[in-house]
């Protein structure tokens, strides 16, 4: 069987590297290697591309996209640091909520 | 370093009409490109917030910005629940109410000590990771 990768390396497409491993660590790639009919440096090159997969999707951060998208009319307002409060009004018995689900207190 | 955004920030700076609206948007831009992580408690009442005093149109809008943003949303499951009330019972003379416990929980699980919070009395916690909070803008 022709060996893709020593051919690479011939043409200085690959680096040869080595490296430590702990015992379990070694053991499983050598399980995995030897159950799947594979090298146990392919299983390396895979593990590694799955991983470098995973830490470069990082999706992309605009924060900016959010400010200022709620462009009403009127005067300045401090609602922000009335939270509670707000949603109190909104969730009371006689709140906007009630009314919109026909909940609201008529007694 | 991530930072951890709280309600009346995100609201000050979506609302052009806001008084703390310039400080706010100019917190939430400076952020980038650090993480900024929402508890789901938190973004729920949010949502609940826009609905309330905006209408739905404007809650979708901001569904839909937010999840463009890139705000990471940290699920708060039951552990985190717990951790919650256990600051609650802590801090209970101070009163945070829910959202602002899990809020600090997040801090917690996060090791994150800043905070995008128009709220002072989260100066009050005293992380277990940290000398205090920092509370921004």
């Amino acid at each position: 069987m022709v060996d893709i990768y020593a051919i690479l390396a011939h043409f200085e497409c690959m680096k040869k590297t080595m490296m430590y491993l702990p015992d379990e660590m070694h053991g499983y790639l050598a399980r995995e290697a030897r159950e799947r009919g594979v090298s146990m440096a392919e299983v390396a090159r895979e593990a590694i591309s799955q991983y470098r997969a995973a830490h470069e999707s990082t999706p992309t951060r605009d924060y900016s996209a959010l400010i200022g998208i709620i462009d009403e009319p009127g005067s300045t307002t401090d609602a922000a640091s009335q939270v509670d409060e707000v949603l109190d009004g909104y969730f009371s018995p006689q709140g906007t909520w009630a009314q919109e689900h026909d909940l609201a207190d008529h007694s | 370093m991530p930072i951890i955004l709280d309600t009346a920030v995100i609201v000050a700076a979506m609302d052009k009409r806001e008084k703390h609206h310039a400080s706010a948007a100019a917190a939430m831009a400076g952020a980038s490109p650090d993480r900024i992580l929402m508890p789901s408690t938190i973004m729920a009442e949010t949502m609940s917030f826009v609905r309330a005093r905006y209408g739905l149109q404007y809650q979708r809008r901001v569904w839909d910005s937010l999840h463009a943003s890139g705000i990471d949303i940290v699920a708060v499951g039951a552990e985190l629940i717990a951790v919650a009330r256990e600051i609650d019972q802590a801090y209970a003379d101070v009163g945070f109410g829910f959202a602002d416990c899990t809020l600090l929980a997040t801090c917690e699980q996060e090791q994150v000590a800043k905070v995008l919070s128009l709220d002072r009395r989260l100066a009050t916690y005293r992380p277990s990771f940290a000398a205090g909070l920092q509370l921004l803008p």
